[in-house]
């Protein structure tokens, strides 16, 4: 069953936001889902503290280090229909380790310099791995925290910047959404939070969609789950 | 050499074990770098000393280095590392 490592050294590049929603989307078509939470700021392992129903099984960093990473994935990935890991943003072993044992890597990539530089490192880290195990890692990089309304020009100009390094790009972007931020401060999932959050229908479409690509892109097999 | 078997119930083999330094060293290459916090010692507990004296020692520097290395390996503070050996050697 599929492991997917979230993976960029930079921070608040909406790394958690995009696992716990694809998981929660994965999680709302029946997949068995295990988040291990690897940040040491541990936003999935809080979330969890909350009163959601979701079936999601997050593991905190308590029981995964970077001794333990390879061995924790291994035993979550027959227990789930997918392992996500959720790595912090700086460039650590784990995250190399954790890479060692994805069948895909998803770089959350915020339409900024610093951000796109360092998703580069992801992809360059990528690239060592699959020189290593001697088989490709897929991985695709995501824009995140985009405006839902207009594309833009730092946008066009990072969406070509990574067209013209031929880095696969999701086709859907995780759009800015006040119900993202919401679904951590009040530890629910995006159905549970309350219907009056603005734009909650607009979030969770955008959810879907790329919940949607994300299953056909990881696990072509897989029919698409929404 | 395999590892034991952990609590999940894996065994690392060599091959693993290869692999995994092998992507530690492609990491580290290129910048990556552990982030486990590093194994602190445990605070050393000071004896109560009760009345002390000051003993300075001229001693030949092989002898004082030996002596100093002893201390560090068995955490002796010097005077412990001198009561130690009193005690071995039956003055004490």
């Amino acid at each position: 069953m599929p492991t997917v490592v979230f993976a960029n050294p930079k921070g608040g590049s909406s790394k958690s936001t995009s696992c716990l929603v694809l998981a929660m989307m994965l999680a709302k078509a029946g997949r068995t889902v295990a988040i291990l939470d690897t940040d040491r700021n541990q936003p999935i392992a809080d979330w969890r503290t909350g009163k959601s129903k979701s079936s999601i099984k997050v593991i905190s960093n308590k029981d995964v280090d970077e001794d333990r990473i390879v061995r924790v994935i291994e035993a979550e990935r027959r227990r789930h229909a997918y392992v996500f890991v959720d790595t912090e943003g700086s460039a650590s072993l784990l995250v190399s380790r954790a890479i060692l044992r994805a069948d895909f890597v998803l770089v959350p990539l915020q339409a900024s310099a610093v951000d796109a530089r360092q998703a580069s490192r992801a992809v360059a880290l990528v690239k060592r791995e699959e020189e290593v195990i001697g088989r490709t890692i897929p991985f695709r990089v995501l824009l995140t925290r985009t405006s839902p309304l207009i594309q833009t020009g730092l946008e066009r100009e990072i969406a070509g910047v990574m067209e013209k390094a031929k880095l696969p790009t999701f086709k859907n972007h995780l759009h800015e959404r006040q119900a993202f931020k919401l679904m951590f401060a009040r530890r629910l999932t995006l159905d549970e939070l309350d219907a009056k959050v603005s734009g909650l229908d607009k979030a969770i479409t955008n959810a879907e969609a790329l919940a949607k690509e994300f299953t056909q892109v990881v696990n072509a097999k897989e029919p698409a789950h929404a | 050499m395999p590892d034991e078997p952990d609590d999940y119930g894996f065994t690392n083999t060599a091959q693993d074990i290869e692999e995994l330094r092998r992507a530690d060293q492609a990491a580290k290459s290129i910048g990556y770098v552990s982030r486990e916090p590093a194994e602190v010692p445990p605070p050393v507990t000071r004896k109560t000393l009760g009345p002390v004296e000051i003993v300075t020692i001229r001693a030949p520097i092989t002898v004082s280095r030996t002596f100093k290395r002893w201390c560090d390996e068995n955490r002796y503070s010097y005077w412990e590392g001198i009561e130690a050996l009193m005690q071995k050697a039956g003055v004490l």
